[in-house]
């Protein structure tokens, strides 16, 4: 006997792998999905038959991670308990924002998923090519803090940067509100690369205005690293499910090298939050109209990216979007001091009345 | 933002795979998959190198420095670079043809005969989001135009799922079509991009072309509502058998549900008894060697097999679907190369005798009554579009593509 967990449990045959499926035999102790999956990589040591069958199984009787994933749901299982955990530890909870400077706002919204949302993890070793992204400690799927700035980031480039092409004034002051709001664009370096690259070819004339902008703003004599106004936080989803792709050969027409991947499934559900907290504006006058004014420039973008664009990986094809009406009682815009207001929303239409409402009372 | 949004009304079932094998909605993958092989199809007609995406000669290659597309990866993406446009696609109204898992069809004289899935059927709306400033959406658009006047999407085509139409279609020009694909294969933007246009021709020549394709469409009446029980093969799930030869009540009663809900949705599925004519019985001679001998190779080739070196059918089709009234019509469509072919196989005879045979004029009767029963009559070839083909019955020798793709998009 080994003292080694993955030494001891190895795969070496096909048994082994309906053993593991089953939680049977020498695997009846190891019940934790997520150590059940990661025993199949094990498999690795084996032979590419074995391979195959603890990914998927057998054309009529799935086993591995098929089976644990997806035919007999034991994953989806677990996560009911791991999700209340998550509760009870109070890591997916509701924040506080009473101490927040003024015109903060905070922005939540239950999210049902309309097509599945993809985000490959970083894991290194995995008995497929295209693990769902999953916190480390729990397994739970979900859509990192940083992945919903970059979507969010790009949405807002799309929908509100690009139009303003022909008006190069226009276009530094948006390209400047957003540096507010997300910080410092990636690639903003002595030779400007990526992101701000792209920014700076599609409308030349405004590169100049923008900088000075930025520069006037901060006092700088260059583009200072800044973090913007926006808080994100992570979505934790609530089911996780497999799906294929195979492509086909363009001779034969047969299925080639089938691409096993992790997905959240359509109708999973999870919360969306985000913070927004003006502390460039502290000291300005007229505070509360640039307030309300990123609100309404935020929201426009959300609804395109939830319902348009998408927020997943492979999202050309359809992935990451939502269905457009949710449960009111569960979404919450919450603005504090001045403004004050707890406004519930049942869809992005009525959000954006609702803004449209306070742009009104307070101009 | 470009936005638009098309209505596709599913004729006959359509089938996108998951990892169940089975379809239970429609998978924008399957679809963005179907239609960039159609748009592969369309750019190799128009002489520009297509790379294989399955093959290890796929995009992008790496030319010095830069990395090079062949125009499909420009528009469908490719390790590397972006697709133009987002494709979404929403059910309305979709629901399963039938009940239960499979139906073995299984026309005279076969002893395994096709098994065939329940597909999905209704309406679906299909949103073009392009990403690109330079993308338009006709470079989706017409490719799926031509499909779904002429062929089908999804897979299993060949069994003849996949059918669909456009409900609100909108005038479509090649011009503009050819106008938008030379603005994304501009050499300013691909400047821009830092990449270059592959331009390598080896193996185009052996994969799908348009100029090597062949459409047709063949129309009949019915003369009455139960006609579709008496189709060669459906008329023997209706009556099953076990193995001492009795019918089996229990099977014969499920057959009859299953086969009833698929006529009931607006198709049925005859590519079995015309597929089984046509492999294996007096459909044999329009495609066998001249000294008659039946050439196992040219058959699988023709018509595809599961065994050894596998392939699929050359030769696709559909399910009849209700036009209007008593009226029916199925397509017949392929990809049939002109260059390694099997020896013996003759395209062009095979063509002119396929067609002639749908046309009452061959030297070969197609049995309808015995294929699709006594119930229908007035058969015709509607249509018969093949590129610079003296068959073709709307542009006869038309050696212009654009004006061949012009005439296919006018349906």
């Amino acid at each position: 006997m080994s003292y080694d967990f993955f030494v001891d449990f190895r795969i070496e045959k096909k048994e082994d792998v309906d053993e593991l499926t089953s939680c049977s035999g020498k695997y009846t102790e190891v019940k934790e999905p997520m150590a059940r999956i990661l025993l199949l990589n094990t498999a690795f040591a084996t032979n590419e038959e074995l391979m195959v069958y603890a990914k998927v199984g057998e054309r009529n009787t799935p086993a591995g991670l098929k089976a644990i994933i997806h035919s007999n749901g034991n994953y989806n299982d677990s996560m009911v308990c791991k999700l209340s955990m998550l509760d009870f530890l109070k890591i997916n909870y509701s924040i506080d924002i009473s101490n927040l400077p003024k015109g903060s706002w905070l922005l939540e919204f239950q999210l049902t998923l309309k097509h599945p949302f993809i985000s490959r993890d970083d894991i290194p070793f995995y008995i497929i090519e295209n693990p769902m992204r999953k916190d480390k400690v729990f397994g739970i799927p979900v859509t990192s803090a940083m992945a919903w700035k970059g979507n969010l980031r790009w949405t807002m480039m799309k929908v509100h940067l690009e139009p303003e092409v022909n008006n190069p004034e226009d276009f530094a002051n948006v390209r400047y509100q957003h540096t507010l709001l997300f910080g410092t664009e990636k690639g903003m370096e002595e030779m400007a690369k990526g992101w701000t690259k792209y920014l700076d070819e599609i409308c030349p004339r405004a590169k100049a205005i923008y900088r000075n902008k930025v520069m006037e703003r901060f006092r700088s004599h260059e583009i200072p690293s800044l973090t913007g106004m926006l808080y994100f936080y992570p979505t934790f989803w609530d089911r996780i499910d497999m799906e294929v792709i195979n492509p086909h050969d363009r001779k034969t027409k047969t299925g080639k090298n089938p691409i096993y991947y992790e997905v959240v499934p359509r109708g999973a559900k999870g919360i969306f939050k985000l913070l927004y907290i003006p502390f460039y504006y502290i000291n300005e006058r007229d505070i509360k109209s640039k307030v309300l004014d990123d609100l309404a420039n935020v929201a426009t973008a959300l609804k395109k990216m939830m319902l348009n664009y998408g927020f997943s990986a492979k999202k050309s094809s359809g992935y990451g979007v939502i269905e457009e009406n949710w449960d009111k009682t569960a979404s919450n815009l919450l603005i504090i001091n001045e403004i004050q207001k707890n406004i519930k929303f049942i869809n992005f239409e009525e959000l954006e009345i609702a803004i449209k409402d306070l742009q009104e009372e307070n101009k | 933002m470009n936005e638009s949004l098309l209505l596709l009304k599913l004729i006959t079932p359509i089938w996108t795979g998951d990892i169940d094998l089975k379809s239970d909605f429609i998978r924008s993958t399957g679809i963005i998959g179907s239609l960039r092989l159609w748009t592969e199809v369309i750019l190799r007609g128009m002489d520009y190198y297509i790379c294989d995406p399955t093959s290890d000669n796929r995009c992008p290659e790496k030319i010095n420095n830069d990395l090079a597309y062949c125009p499909a990866c420009l528009i469908f993406g490719a390790t590397g670079i972006r697709r133009l446009f987002r494709m979404e696609i929403n059910g309305i109204d979709i629901k399963k043809v039938f009940e239960g898992e499979v139906i073995n069809i299984r026309p005279s004289g076969r002893n395994r005969g096709w098994y065939l899935g329940n597909g999905l059927i209704g309406n679906a709306a299909l949103r073009v989001t392009t990403l690109d400033r330079e993308g338009d959406d006709i470079l989706l658009i017409l490719p799926l135009s031509i499909a779904a006047k002429w062929g089908a999407i999804g897979a299993k085509t060949q069994h003849g799922y996949g059918v669909v139409s456009l409900v609100n279609e909108q005038q479509l020009n090649i011009e503009t079509f050819i106008n938008s694909l030379e603005k994304i294969l501009g050499e300013e933007r691909l400047k821009r991009l830092n990449i270059e246009k592959k331009r390598r021709s080896t193996d185009n020549n052996t994969l799908p072309n348009l100029r090597e394709m062949f459409f047709a469409k063949v129309q009949f009446s019915v003369n009455e509502a139960n006609w579709w029980e008496e189709i060669d093969g459906i008329k023997q799930a209706l009556e099953p058998k076990n193995k001492k030869g009795e019918i089996d009540q229990k099977l014969k009663e499920k057959n009859y549900q299953i086969l009833k809900a698929w006529y009931n949705s607006g198709s049925v599925p005859i590519a079995p008894a015309i597929k089984n004519w046509l492999r294996y019985g007096d459909g044999r001679t329009l495609w066998q060697t001249q000294n008659n001998i039946i050439n196992h190779h040219i058959e699988n080739w023709l018509f595809g097999t599961a065994r050894d070196k596998k392939s699929v059918s050359k030769i696709n089709i559909s399910c009849a679907y209700l036009k209007n009234d008593n009226q029916w019509e199925f397509r017949i469509w392929g990809w049939i190369p002109s260059q390694e072919n099997p020896s013996g196989f003759n395209k062009q005879s095979f063509l002119e005798n396929l067609k002639n045979s749908l046309n009452g004029k061959g030297s070969i009767n197609i049995p309808w009554t015995n294929l699709l029963g006594n119930h229908i009559g007035e058969h015709k070839l509607l249509d018969w579009h093949e590129y610079n083909s003296p068959k073709d019955t709307k542009t006869p020798n038309e050696s212009n593509l654009k004006k061949f793709l012009q005439s296919l998009l006018e349906g």
